[in-house]
């Protein structure tokens, strides 16, 4: 029988098995894993980048890895509980064994908008596919213009990485917004932040629409919506990048699962720019 | 009254000419708002229009178990616009967040201008209507939930 490792190399698809070292809790019914590969180091991967996860015996999900692209060792994955093999990737406890093959697809082009301000714009769990973006801009702050982080979620007890924002304020400006500060009959942390939609952020945010590179992820929605607002204040769709959520079967462009029009999310994404894909998103039944 | 010039630097008034920016400033009054600080209140008569210069408004609505914030606007906005649409009242309370700097137009003073200038009425109606506009839309993506888990892939 070959080694894991060597029956890995031989077949690319196969998942490579991880220990789950660390569960934190973010919000209900959201966690980030930290797990690392139980023979071998896991391949680096770039800002924007995902993992096919498997859940033994129950299945395989696509999630963009969400932690620091230097980190070597450890890798993280920031998931919502929402279906039958993000419940079970969601239970599990440290020690735990889970699959990752990858990291797939194109990731954000943090290169390409070296020199220039960068306008980071999430949306509720978007914020994960762009926190190693936003690990690689800190990391190498004095490479980049102005940078605007402005996140919006639907509530105060909904925010990824609060602990962590505070942190980045030292380096960059952050915005952040909810979109309902209270809700009957739950109990959720006072807020006295800002209130509304998260393109709201947008015309208060500083950088110079004419050279910004905005990196955008989020529900469908909340994507459109802030390429318009972007475009609004100057910023061409040719400089605005989203992350694409589309099912996924076998992460490499074979199965046809995440089609969109001329491309496949999951080998020309999932980060494409929305001049590009844009006119694609508003084709209905697409 | 204050000077032409001051108000001639809000964004709401870029569509004015010269004089009617002029004729404008006669409705104008300089005013600032210290954190907390009611800027209006629900159910009152809607007495002025507020074209903020600076700071964070919040407009909330009362409940039992305290105030509600529907919205905050921050920047250069403005601020209400009951004054024009009968019976003029005042529909949310508006506090301020922050420092807030505004010009506030007097409502009677605004509404016998614009009676009196039907140019002057389209340009400002046209103007409110895209600040509404705007509004309506950021009203319904909320509505939409679209951070909600119904809109998840559920794998």
């Amino acid at each position: 029988m070959l080694p894991v490792s060597e029956a890995v190399a031989a077949t690319p698809l196969a998942p490579r098995l991880t220990h789950v070292d660390r569960v934190e809790r973010e919000t209900a019914d959201t966690v980030t894993l930290h797990v690392s590969a139980v023979d071998t180091e896991l391949p680096p991967f770039a800002p924007g980048q995902f993992d096919m996860l498997s859940a033994l015996g129950v299945g395989e999900v696509p999630i963009s890895v969400s932690g620091d692209p230097d980190d070597r060792v450890t890798r993280q994955y920031t998931i919502r509980a929402v279906g039958a093999v993000t419940r079970a990737l969601t239970s599990l406890r440290p020690g735990g064994v889970m699959g990752v093959r990858g990291p797939y697809g194109h990731p954000w082009p943090v290169e390409a908008a070296v020199g220039a301000d960068v306008v980071v714009v999430a949306g509720g769990l978007g914020l994960a596919p762009l926190r190693p973006a936003i690990h690689h801009l800190l990391a190498h702050r004095d490479r980049y213009g102005r940078i605007s982080i402005l996140y919006g979620a639907r509530s105060p007890d909904e925010l990824l990485f609060a602990d962590e924002m505070q942190r980045w304020q030292s380096d960059v400006d952050v915005a952040v917004t909810v979109d309902a500060p209270s809700a009957p009959g739950k109990a959720i942390p006072p807020w006295d932040g800002r209130v509304g939609v998260v393109t709201t952020l947008i015309p208060d945010a500083l950088f110079d629409p004419h050279r910004a590179t905005a990196l955008v992820c989020g529900p469908e929605v909340m994507m459109r919506f802030t390429a318009r607002a972007l475009a609004d204040q100057g910023v061409t769709g040719e400089r605005v990048y989203v992350s694409l959520e589309r099912s996924m079967a076998c992460g490499v462009g074979l199965c046809g699962h995440c089609q969109l029009g001329p491309f496949f999310v999951c080998v020309d994404g999932p980060v494409l720019r929305h001049g590009l894909v844009g006119p694609w998103l508003a084709v209905r039944e697409l | 009254m204050m000077t032409s010039h001051l108000l001639a630097l809000h964004p709401f008034v870029a569509d004015l000419t010269s004089e009617q920016i002029v004729t404008l400033s006669t409705c104008a009054t300089a005013v600032r708002f210290a954190p907390g600080a009611l800027i209006f209140r629900e159910g009152e008569t809607a007495d002025a229009c507020y074209l903020v210069r600076a700071g964070q408004v919040a407009l909330q609505l009362h409940a039992p178990d305290g105030p509600l914030v529907v919205e905050t606007l921050t920047g250069e906005h403005v601020l209400g616009w009951s004054w024009l649409v009968p019976p003029h009242r005042w529909r949310f309370d508006a506090v301020a967040v922050d420092d807030v700097d505004a010009i506030s137009l007097d409502a009677g003073c605004l509404r016998r201008l614009l009676g009196d200038d039907p140019a002057l009425h389209a340009v400002v109606s046209r103007q409110l209507l895209a600040i509404v506009s705007d509004r309506l839309e950021h009203t319904r993506v909320r509505l939409l939930d679209v951070y909600g888990h119904h809109h998840a892939a559920g794998v």
